[in-house]
Parts: structure tokens; sequence; C-alpha cells
């Protein structure tokens, strides 16, 4: 274990700031555990409001003196991403085994997601060099037409979750970047590695002009001094409704506004059809809701099933879910790794409780051992069955490995209705043939993303995020790098 | 000279046609010459109508069975492209070499193209990934709405000129490669080295599956063949209009319609104000002329000088084409080439003999000796002044280096209506600083690219293309990507 941090490139007691590795201004230090054992494997620096003012400050002048926007053309910067994209690719297997050991994620999974991480790079490389405003007709008076030019946003402060270190650094920065954007990059405390290992492979490339992208550490304090700097110009944050409401507040309480995005985490249902492949569709259901141990946003967390076919669906679910293999991450055999620490661990295991005492629901998975071992922070896959759609455990977002199947429905209308006034709006996801049936869910239902007969399919090229305490703003996809664009309107009296 | 033909990687007597390197099937070959001295540099196959229809069976085959469009992703294109983007950039020098042997073209001018080549093939690269149609929300009846799906058009063929033999197929390819097309090439007979280079580089890249990318070799019988064959979906076409417009009769003469996108040459008119900066316009006016040897379709060969800086700006003109630096194409001191063959050589001399005998034109540049030395095909840049806008060498489009300055004039809301009547519509340029002139001018001009208080300009990102007999379609720019697309409409009642 030890070795894959003993043989790291890069010293990861330091971090990267204005193109330089450097220790905490206080020398503060945390530990990193592998949550699969529970043990601390590496010691980083935590970064003080100094050295975050230092990164902000950085990436303000290379965002309006640098060369990264005042020099570089879209080309240069489409080809410095490119390199990178190489980079990373070249060091894959490095990357695999320290987010692997920093994630407890089985390393099926994140082989995928360097797949993904790659993939992401290169797609958005190719935005760099096709920022393109457009020319507006004169639609009334005939002298004064317009046009728009995009322009780089400018400093984006970026809080990343823990649940996809390295895969949700690439959706950030990918389009920040390739929009001429300069950043400031916080990653989820637990979960600091592989993006000191991307900051250097970055500085490496040669291609990042200093200050481009700056790596701070740490938790709450770090975090809330990034969202109330004044020089900086968009915070894009991942995390909590809670802390996501926190942030918005503090964007807007000092000297200067920051714009934000936020995707604040949901609480997703599927819907079974009654002519849905059951099979098929019990292995979706298991695989939404427990994929990456039940740590996504967009998980598949209650499931409404047709009456018609509750009796026979429940076992097949049953099935799919006891089967899932949990093991050592670096068994090519594991398909379920640990949450992320101790404290996630002890919050999933409570909402097992609350399900189990307050809400009244009952189990359709498991004997009551729901932690799995005394090392690490094992959780079993659990299913409730005929939940209240009210309960506790079926409307709070849980972030572990349950899922609540509703009591039976009849009606796909009531349904609709029912998850429209949702406080979450992130996914949702529908199994059956019925094309009218598909066509008023995705039409009526309002959230960022909708699977049809698939479940968490999300690629470079594809836009993601919610509507209400989901959250706002894009990632992925287009939308994602004009999220990183402002809009400038010239307006002419060419007659003059 | 023949080192750099005797060390090439791949055999030039062959051709390459679904993804095997062939000789033409009825062994016959025609000779390649080097402009510069006017001997033979090579021997390279012609093809017959036969391995034509081998090359289009091939690419319909790749297009409508073949992995490219029906296995790969976008994003597996996109790498294939990247991929060909630095192989392309491993063997610059020695492209650059063949293509400065094959044209003449002076060593410094083929590695600008290198870097426009390389550019291209990333630049399209990153719309592979990113094909996109819209949704439609219902405008009238609230059931009925829409969303459109982009397709590959199909099969292209392409017919290149012979003035930027690797650039121009850049151009092409990229884009419609990018878009998931498959492809037939004809090169310019006189030009087909850098291509069967390219053909090699593609080839040995692995990632571009049999009959994607084929070439022909030849001139009017195989370019025939090509535009009457019934497997091609579109043709893009580059050459001289009476040739253009045989091209698109053919498409439209046999069981089938062939698309087309057409760039047909125009007479570009640049217009000098009496606020231009008159030293840099002049060095301006005389590039825009004279690059490439006056071989450009966009070149300003006819220009408009205010009457109140008429005298002071002819000199300036004159001194500027005089010091052009003719010599051999490997010098790096060397600015201007040949012309590319006799033919074409002949042609320019006798325009400039038309000038002089029946246009009545004044020469500004030069005395009687316009060809430059007997061996190759070299022409001194010519100027004449005060000519006749009427006059056939003020009208008429010449390819090599000819300048007409017209009469002085007076108004430029005349000169803007005397050219929206020109026959042609390539491009034009004004030099100026006053917006309201510009804003006259770049609206009222009916051609695909202004050039303001620059010329010749263009860029992987800026569409260009023609009006009227200048042609239709666009090169460059999304509008290029977006001509490689079809779009399907999809009209869905959702309340069925």
């Amino acid at each position: 274990m030890s070795s894959i941090i003993s043989s790291l490139p890069f010293d990861p007691t330091l971090t990267y700031i204005n193109g330089e590795w450097v220790g905490s201004s206080d020398s503060q230090t945390s530990s990193i555990e592998n949550p699969a054992t529970g043990q601390v494997i590496a010691t980083v620096s935590e970064s003080t409001a100094s050295d975050l003012d230092a990164a902000v400050q950085a990436a303000h002048k290379a965002f309006y003196s640098g060369a990264w926007v005042n020099t570089y053309s879209g080309a240069q910067r489409r080809d410095a991403l490119l390199a990178l994209a190489m980079s990373i690719e070249d060091n894959r297997q490095a990357l695999e085994h320290l987010e692997s050991l920093n994630t407890g994620k089985p390393i099926r999974d994140v082989r995928v997601e360097l797949d993904d991480t790659i993939d992401l790079f290169r797609h958005f490389a190719g935005y760099a060099d096709k920022v393109e405003g457009r020319h507006i007709a004169a639609q009334t008076n005939a002298g004064l037409e317009g046009y728009t030019v995009k322009v780089p946003v400018g400093v984006v402060g970026f809080i990343n979750a823990f649940n996809y270190p390295l895969c949700l650094l690439a959706w950030k920065v990918a389009p920040a970047l390739a929009a001429g954007c300069t950043v400031v990059f916080k990653p989820g405390p637990q979960t600091p590695l592989t993006t000191l290992f991307f900051a250097h492979l970055l500085h490496n490339t040669g291609r990042f002009p200093a200050g481009v992208f700056n790596v701070v550490l740490g938790g709450v304090a770090v975090g809330q001094a990034l969202v109330d700097h004044d020089l900086v110009d968009k915070i894009g944050f991942t995390g909590s409704v809670a802390t996501g409401k926190h942030v918005i507040r503090s964007t807007a309480s000092t000297a200067r506004v920051r714009a934000t995005s936020v995707e604040l985490g949901g609480k997703s249902p599927g819907v079974v059809m009654p002519d849905a492949d059951l099979q098929r569709t019990a292995e979706l259901v298991i695989s939404g809701c427990m994929s990456n141990t039940g740590m996504n946003c967009n998980a598949l967390t209650r499931l409404w099933v047709h009456r018609s076919i509750y009796a026979e669906f429940l076992p097949l679910l049953k099935a799919a879910a006891e089967k899932l293999v949990l093991g050592v991450p670096q068994s090519e055999d594991t398909e379920m790794g640990p949450l992320i620490d101790r404290r996630q661990m002890d919050r999933v295991l409570e909402y097992i409780r609350i399900g189990i005492e307050e809400d009244k629901a009952q189990l359709l998975t498991g004997d009551g051992r729901h932690r799995v071992g005394q090392e690490g922070y094992w959780v079993r896959p659990t299913v409730f069955q005929n939940v209240d759609p009210q309960a506790r455990i079926a409307t709070e977002e849980i972030f572990g490995p349950v899922l609540s199947v509703l009591q039976p429905f009849d009606s796909l209308d009531d349904v609709i209705e029912i998850e429209r006034k949702s406080e979450f709006g992130l996914a949702a996801g529908i199994f059956t043939r019925n094309h009218s049936d598909i066509a008023r869910f995705t039409r009526k239902m309002r959230c960022g993303t909708i699977w049809v007969n698939n479940y968490n399919a999300l690629y470079s090229y594809l836009p993601f995020g919610g509507f209400r305490n989901s959250g706002f703003g894009r990632e992925l996809g287009y939308e994602s790098f004009d999220g990183y664009l402002a809009t400038k309107a010239i307006i002419d009296d060419i007659t003059y």
C-alpha cells in the first residue's frame, strides 16, 4: 500500500500554487485514510486563509495579466489540454491505484473513471478553439445590429466532493480551462491525492502558465475563505444542500458578488411499468442505486413499482442486491467498496435504523448486520420494501447503499404529480417500452436528467444538473462550457 | 532533389484504395514535374474508371456497413483524427520538402501550410464528438414537438485544385471525416505527392478502417467518373468556373442526384480609403495579390484607390511588388515561387499581353521580360495602373501574380454598387479606420469573406466560400462541418 504513496512522482505533503509546490504557511497537516481499512496512508498539508489568498491572487493575475488569456490562442489552450489528456493517459495506472487506495473504489470502477477523465479533457479541448458569439440582424430599427462576444468568466473557485475525486475534477476543470478561465481547486478533504497528482501532470506538460491552476487543501475554513474571496468571479460547488445554501449566501455577502453553479444532491426516483423487462430492470435499478456504494448524487434511491408486477419484481431486486460482491478494492472481482469515512458510515447506519425503528419500513435484503467487518467503513447493500413515500428514508438523501421500494402504484400520472413536488430534481428513471408513457414522463418531470431504460449513464457530452434543491447550472455538455463564458453584446449604430 | 522522392516511406507509383496500395488497373502512369525547374521528379499511376469505381464502392461499403459510422463513436473518430494530426506533425519536415518540390512553393510558405494542416485536423477532430441536433418545442399544436438528428451525409467525392495540395486536402477531409463521412479524394493532376504521403500516414495510424479514405489519381476522365457516380452522396469541388458548372450539371445527370459544394474562383476587389495607412496597406495589398504567386482563388486582383491618395500610393505599391524575392524554393530568403505548370504560365503571360495590347493598360511594374529565365514557370509580379474597371484583365480571373489598379475613385458607395454586380463574390478587402465606411462595406458587399485592414487571413475556424460564380457552400468553420451532415427531423405526437 504505502509503496503507492512512496513511489509518487511528487511530494504529497506539498500543494501546487502559482506554478510551485509549497507547504502550508503554518505547517498544518491532515491525515488521509484508506476507507477500506481505516488506516492512515498519507499526510498532506492544510492550506491557511493566507495560502488561499495567495492562490486566488495567482489565479487572478494569471487571468488578467498572464499569457493564458491575453496571449494564448484558443488553439494553444486546446493543445495544452490535449497534451494533458495524453499525460493522464500515460500515467493512468498510477492514478488508478492511487484513487482506489484513497477512496476504496473497486479497481474496475476506477478504470472506467480514468477512461472518462481522459475523454473529458479531449472533449473539452475541442471547445477551446470554438468560442463563438453570434451576429444578430436588426429586427426593428434598421440601423441597430448586435453581435455577441463570448469571453471567459474569470477566476473560478471549485469546491469538490469526495465521491469522484479525479473524475469530478475533470468535469469542472476541463471546460473551465478550455474556456480560458483560471482555477483555484479545493478537493474534498478526505480525497486530495489524485488532485495533487493531476497538478503534477499539468505542471509537467509545461503548457500551463503559473497561476492558471492552483490547489488548496482543507475543509470548512479554506472553503469559506474561497467562497468569500472578492477576486473570485465564479464558484462551482458540489456537496450537500445545507452547505450549498451557505455557499450561495456567502457569494453574495461581501463587496462583490460571485456567480455560482451548484450541484446539491438528490432523491432520484425510478419507475417500473408493467411492460418492463423485469430481470434487466432489477439489475439496472440495483446498479443505479448501489454504484459507487450509493455515493452518487443522482443515485436511484426511491423506486415506484407497478402493483401488477410488484410481487414478481421484488425477489429479482433482492437477488441482484445480495449478489453484489464486496471485497478488497484491488481485486478484479470486487463490485462494491466501502463508504468514504466513518462519518458517512455512521450516517448511513443511522438512516437504516431510522428506517426500521421510526419509518417502520420492512427490509427486503439482509439480516440486521448492516456493517461489514470492524476495519474500514463497509455497509451492505440494503433494500427496504413497501415504504411510505413520505417516510424519512424515502425522502431524505442518505448517500449510501440504501434503496427504498415504495408502496405499489397504479397510475403513472399520479407518480409524476407526486415527483414534480419533490424538493429535489436531479434525475429520474423510467423502465417501459410504451412510447407515450416515456413521452409524458420525460416532458413532465422536473429534473435535470431522465434515464429511459437505463440509469446512471453519463458522458462528457450530456449536460447534467438539477432543479430546485438539487441545484442549478449544468456540468458536462456544451452547457457546461458556456457556463464558464460570459456574454458581451455589442450594439452598433452602423448608420452613424 | 530525387533523394526526397527516393526516401519516401511509401511507393508513389501506387495509390491508396480500400486500405491497400494498388497500381492503376491498366498500368497507366503520368509524370510529375517540379515547376521551379520544369524537370520530371516522379512517376505516379493514373486511375482508370474501374479503379475509381472500386474506390467509390469501398467508400460506400465502409459507410453503410463498416465500423467507421456503425460502430465507432464520435469520440473514436475524434481520437483517430488527433492521432493523424500528431502523425502529420511528426512527419512535417518530409511533407514540407515534398510539397515544396512538387509545387515550387517557398519553404517558408510550406511551413505555414503545415502549421495550418495540423491545426485543421485538431480543430475538426474537436467537432467529431459534438454532433448535435436540437429539440424544438411545439409552437402551435401542443402535442407536436420535433427534434433534429444530424447524420453524416455519406460518401463524399473531392476534386482538389493544385494550389494548396496538402492544405486544401485538410480543409476538405478533416471536417468530412470528423462528421463520419467516407471519402474518395482526387488531387490536382500536377500535385498528387503530398496527398499520397497523407494517405500513408492515415493508414499507418491503424485507426481508419479500409475504405474510409481513398485516393484516385488523374485528370478529366477520372474526375468525370467521380462526379457521375451514383454511389457518391456529395461532391466537393475546387476549380474554375467553367469546370465547376460542368461538375454541377454532372451531379444532376444520372439516376441519382449528388449534393454539391463548389469553390470556383474570384476577382476580389480591394478598396483603399483616404485615411488608410498607405505603407502598411501597400504591403497588405501586394501580399494579398502575389501570395502563392497569385494562385489563390481569393487573391486581391482589382484595386480601387481613392483619388486623393492615388499619386502618393502607387509608388508604394510598385516598390512593394518589385522587392519580392523570387528564388529557389529551398532558400529561406525566397518569397515567391513559380506558377504550377507551363499551361498556367502561358495563360498568365497571355493575360499580360491582353492587358498591354487589348486593354491598353499601363504597366506600373516591370518591363517587357515578364517571364523569368528559361527553366521552370517563373513570372514576375506585375502591376497595371489606371485600368478601366471593365477591362479584361480587371474582370477575368488570371490566377497569377497580376494586379490591376483601377482608375481612381471618389465615392465608396459607387464602388460598392459596382462590386455588388460582379459575376464573382468570393472576397473583398477594405483599408480604412472609418467605422461607418467599414460597416457599410461589410454589410452591403455580397461576398463570402471581407477582410478589414488585413487580407488573406484564413484559419480553421473562419468560414470561407462564395456567392454567385464564386460558388456556394462553405469550407472551414462550423459551417463546413455542418455541410457534411444531413438533418433528419423527427416529429412526434406525444399525446398518442
